[in-house]
């Protein structure tokens, strides 16, 4: 057992109480994750924060973790590099309590983005096939993973100075909906991608999504495509 | 082209030329010189250069791009910041362009003084 001290923040409806420093005792291969459960169980039962499948694959738990927005159940405490681990909510989304932000923003802008799936020709009964080596698999392999965590939108600079900002994620989102052959939502998509405060635009291509994204999605690359392919904007409408 | 697109693309294509332009504009005053470097530094000196159209055509491209450059990063700075209203975004976009254009025609009218 290896005693860390675990400084969280403290606060509800954006009014921060400080930080607090609580000792917990974790194994080797114990989590972030388990730290926040020791505090909320031996410590403070009104501690709150958020997590729901404890392995990757929700996003829930995403914190700013010794200021590195990651997912609190990926992060070994031991891999840290230190016995003292910071845990703050993640930036740019107001708290709801302690590390539990509202995720309602980084929503907000997703939504904007028309996120699901617009048949191009609804009333077709063809089988739609997507080929292995197809422009879609080949432009989208590795962007397709996004848990919704909103990593990326705490890390962002952008973002930090800009509520209009669309984000990464929604970007993302945006990019894989219109590379897509078989979507049809395509001017719907780009008349928010192309605005000049909120859209693509504003990426300033610092790579922080990049860099913080627990599913390893290149979302600068994402972004710079599209700043690349609105130059010709027939070229996403002609995706075939 | 959309205007935001070319904005970018812009912004970008004169960050290049300016990385090229300073470097030949350092060179050029600082080092490659011809009267600068015989101890010969005089205001004819650098008249009779700079009256030739090929200089005045690099200088003027430099001007030109520089102040693109320059203005359209400020615009972008402020387009950044979300709480500045859009209104005053567009007042200051207009009092960027027209500082450009004052700018621009100061230093170009600089070189009809020359001769």
């Amino acid at each position: 057992m290896i005693r860390y001290q675990v400084r969280v923040a403290r606060g509800e409806q954006g009014i921060s109480r400080g930080h607090q420093t609580f000792e917990v005792e974790l194994e080797d291969r114990m989590t972030v994750l388990d730290a926040l459960f020791r505090i909320q169980r031996e410590h403070d039962p009104e501690f709150t924060f958020r997590c729901a499948c404890r392995v990757g694959m929700c996003g829930t738990c995403a914190a700013s973790i010794n200021g590195i927005p990651r997912l609190a159940c990926r992060t070994r405490a031991s891999v840290l590099g230190g016995k003292r681990i910071t845990v703050d909510p993640l930036p740019n989304l107001p708290v709801i309590r302690d590390i539990a932000v509202s995720m309602q923003p980084f929503f907000d802008q997703w939504k904007r983005v028309t996120p699901g799936f617009r048949p191009r020709a609804p009333e077709s009964t063809e089988l739609a096939t997507i080929p292995e080596g197809s422009r879609y698999m080949r432009l989208s392999k590795g962007k397709r993973d996004c848990i919704t965590c909103g990593a990326c939108f705490g890390a962002c600079g952008v973002k930090a100075a800009s509520a209009e900002y669309l984000g990464p994620a929604a970007i993302n989102r945006a990019m894989l909906r219109l590379i897509d052959p078989r979507d049809g939502a395509v001017e719907e998509r780009v008349s928010v991608l192309d605005q000049e405060r909120a859209g693509v635009w504003r990426c300033h291509t610092q790579f922080n999504c990049t860099e913080v994204c627990p599913k390893g999605i290149t979302l600068t690359e994402s972004i710079t495509w599209l700043q690349r392919s609105l130059l010709r904007k027939s070229s996403l409408r002609n995706k075939a | 082209m959309p205007w935001n697109a070319l904005n970018w693309y812009l912004q970008r294509i004169t960050g290049a030329a300016l990385l090229i332009l300073l470097i030949a504009h350092f060179w050029v005053e600082h080092f490659a010189s011809e009267p600068l470097l015989h101890g010969k530094l005089t205001y004819e000196a650098i008249r009779a250069r700079i009256t030739t159209p090929l200089w005045q055509g690099i200088d003027i491209a430099f001007l030109l791009v520089a102040l693109y450059h320059g203005l359209n990063g400020l615009r972008n700075i402020v387009l950044d910041f979300s709480f500045i209203p859009r209104e005053m975004a567009r007042a200051v976009t207009a009092a960027l362009i027209g500082i450009g254009l004052v700018w621009a025609w100061w230093g170009i009218e600089a070189f009809s003084n020359l001769s």
